[in-house]
């Protein structure tokens, strides 16, 4: 009887993997670059001024009203969101953000202007890492709703595919030392077991906030039997769900009215002394000032201990005209419930963690992606053997897999690199030139499918490795050729940020073409006779 | 007629018992069953606590997907489809009994 659990239970994580193994892999590599994203973006902008020292706060908020009041002066509200830190205290976005009902803007930290411009130099139209990093829930070309079910489903089955793999090993503590190279089948299964149970807690942890990241979607039915079935009911709930921050939030704050007479705004200055007097060095993350120039209006300050997981912030309200303190809140006490959520969210999105352990994060979700990449091929590899020992022809769907596997494994990341390359090769005066950069990496990613598909595999594994490595290797010198952010200026300059892009993708090209070198010898183990 | 449907019961049998249709079977209830089942129990748990309405939602939808989970480990372990469609009836049966008892007690 146990022996037939372990059966049923291999068999579901078999054919999980199979069914859901393409779009998990597109998943987890494109959710890996959402990690980096702020180094990706930096590099997709490559007008944008380097390294720029973050000002101080006070500096900084009288830019953004100054902006505010020139962009938006009528608006009803007004929010300004300070460059990021990381628990080490280190700035890593160099994004000052400031947002009213009908706009948003990224601000220059030197000059208060928005950055689409940077001197006379007109950034880049560019989709940036923003559309690549939300295509592993958003997908691309389709519907919200019916790319987020996809997502979901293959979620769900990744899922499945953890606890099922789980279960399945025996030794999975003896497994974990053990690699067996040049084996043929067993290498791949020590290497799936291996990347597997490496990153265990962050598969683990990944998919199931992934899940509940989305979970007004995906379970609405809950939702509709308990606050109601229309739209706003779901919407009332969603709100509670995902609103962590006290800036954004109406509670705890009583309601207020403009009153329609206008009157000059306090100065925001002598509010961050308030503040610091209350909070110490704890950071002030965002700002939002509500009716402004109106007599009711009013400031909230919002302090957050970036250094904590589960998002932690505290409140302040001040009269917008008087600049008298009129509520300190000192963060909600929430509910086990509402506390797994803030910490779900968080830890899925990384936004807490500094330069370090947001790499640790791209790393594990590599790990992911590989362990995915891995457990396709051992389903082909496993299934090639049994048809030579036997010396039969393989079945459809083991050709079809075995071919699909090298257009998607080594055939995605190439599109990905194609898109880099278009960030960088397209005319700046391309109209739709964003949409682009994205429709390249498709394209390129077709045309590596197509070739994974009329060619031997044993030939395809091979091509496209090296068409990976070049892809990858030369992206630098694409980068040298165009811009002056290359690794000649970033390294001197100190700017480690916008280096270890490049750096990455050197890395990248060498790991493809040791693949590609190594690839002769383990050619057997990809199951072809030589 | 009363022969042609006979043949046809008898052909949809086949194929539902067949190896592949066994399969499908499990492949449904543990989708689609296991999601209608999972759903109901997050309710259960949605309406049973005694907490502010939202938090004991969110306690259910959190839930929701270990159940959905538990149920599809279920289904692909137990041996007989027959013991996987009964277990799912009663159950569903079950979490809708406790569903209706609660909204009675609450109006």
């Amino acid at each position: 009887m146990r022996d037939g659990f372990r059966q049923a239970m291999s068999w579901l994580h078999t054919w999980v993997g199979v069914l859901a193994g393409w779009v998990l892999f597109f998943m987890f590599l494109t959710g890996a670059l959402g990690f980096v994203n702020a180094e990706i973006d930096r590099w997709m902008k490559p007008e944008a001024p380097l390294h720029v020292p973050v000002p101080p706060v006070a500096e900084m908020l009288s830019m953004a009203q100054q902006r505010l009041a020139t962009v938006a002066p009528d608006a009803e509200s007004w929010a300004i969101r300070f460059p990021r830190r990381g628990a080490s205290g280190d700035n890593w976005s160099n994004e000052l953000w400031i947002r009213w009902p009908e706009g948003r803007e990224s601000l220059d930290l030197r000059t208060g202007q928005p950055l689409v411009q940077s001197g006379d130099v007109v950034i880049r139209d560019t989709a940036g890492s923003r559309t690549l990093y939300r295509m592993h829930y958003r997908l691309h070309y389709m519907g919200y709703t019916a790319a987020v079910w996809i997502a979901g489903i293959c979620a769900m089955l990744m899922f499945v595919g953890c606890v099922t793999g789980v279960i399945v090993h025996k030794k999975i503590f003896a497994d974990f030392f053990t690699f067996r190279p040049g084996k043929g089948q067993r290498s791949w299964l020590d290497l799936h077991n291996l990347l597997a149970v490496t990153a265990l807690p962050f598969h683990l942890m990944i998919t199931y906030s992934g899940l509940v990241f989305l979970a007004y979607v995906y379970v609405s039915p809950i939702i509709s039997a308990t606050y109601g079935p229309t739209p706003d009911n779901h919407e009332a709930f969603k709100v509670q769900m995902l609103d962590w921050s006290l800036a954004r939030r109406a509670e705890p704050w009583p309601q207020i009215e403009p009153v329609g007479v206008a009157a000059p705004m306090t100065s925001l200055t002598p509010l961050l002394s308030e503040a610091a007097r209350h909070w110490g060095a704890r950071p002030i993350v965002g700002v939002r000032i509500q009716y402004p120039g109106d007599a009711n209006a009013r400031v909230y300050l919002q302090a957050e201990s970036d250094s904590s997981v589960s998002r932690q912030s505290q409140g302040m309200m001040f009269d917008g005209v008087s600049g008298a303190l009129l509520q300190h809140d000192a963060g909600p006490q929430r509910s086990v419930p509402k506390f797994i959520v803030d910490l779900s969210v968080s830890l899925h999105e990384g936004l807490f963690a500094g330069p370090a352990l947001r790499w640790l994060y791209f790393l594990s979700s590599m790990a992911g992606t590989a362990m995915i990449a891995t457990g396709l091929m051992l389903w082909t590899v496993k299934r090639r053997q049994q048809v030579t020992r036997k010396g039969a022809s393989p079945a459809l769907g083991v050709l079809l897999v075995e071919r699909f596997n090298v257009g998607v494994i080594v055939g995605l990341p190439i599109a990905l690199a194609a898109c880099f390359w278009a960030n960088r090769l397209l005319p700046l005066d391309l109209a739709g030139r964003a949409a682009w950069e994205i429709h390249s990496m498709f394209i390129v990613w077709a045309l590596f499918l197509l070739h994974a598909a009329v060619r031997v595999p044993t030939r395809s594994w091979r091509e496209q490795c090296w068409a990976a490595a070049f892809a990858y290797l030369s992206l630098p010198l694409v980068n040298a050729f165009t811009t002056d952010r290359h690794l000649g200026v970033t390294v001197p300059q100190g700017d480690l940020a916008l280096a270890s892009v490049d750096l990455t993708m050197l890395a990248v090209g060498v790991l493809f073409a040791a693949a590609a070198v190594k690839l002769r010898a383990v050619e057997s183990a990809i199951g072809h006779p030589p | 007629m009363g022969v042609a449907i006979t043949a046809c019961s008898r052909a949809l049998q086949a194929v539902i018992s067949s190896p592949a249709g066994l399969v499908c079977q499990r492949i449904v209830a543990a989708a689609i069953g296991g999601y209608v089942l999972a759903v109901m129990a997050s309710i259960v748990v949605a309406e049973g606590l005694r907490t502010e309405q939202f938090d004991a939602v969110m306690a259910g939808v959190l839930l929701s997907f270990l159940f959905h989970l538990g149920i599809i480990l279920w289904v692909f372990a137990v041996r007989c489809i027959r013991t996987v469609w009964l277990g799912l009836l009663v159950a569903m049966t079950l979490t809708g009994a406790a569903i209706w008892l609660l909204r009675l007690g609450v109006s």
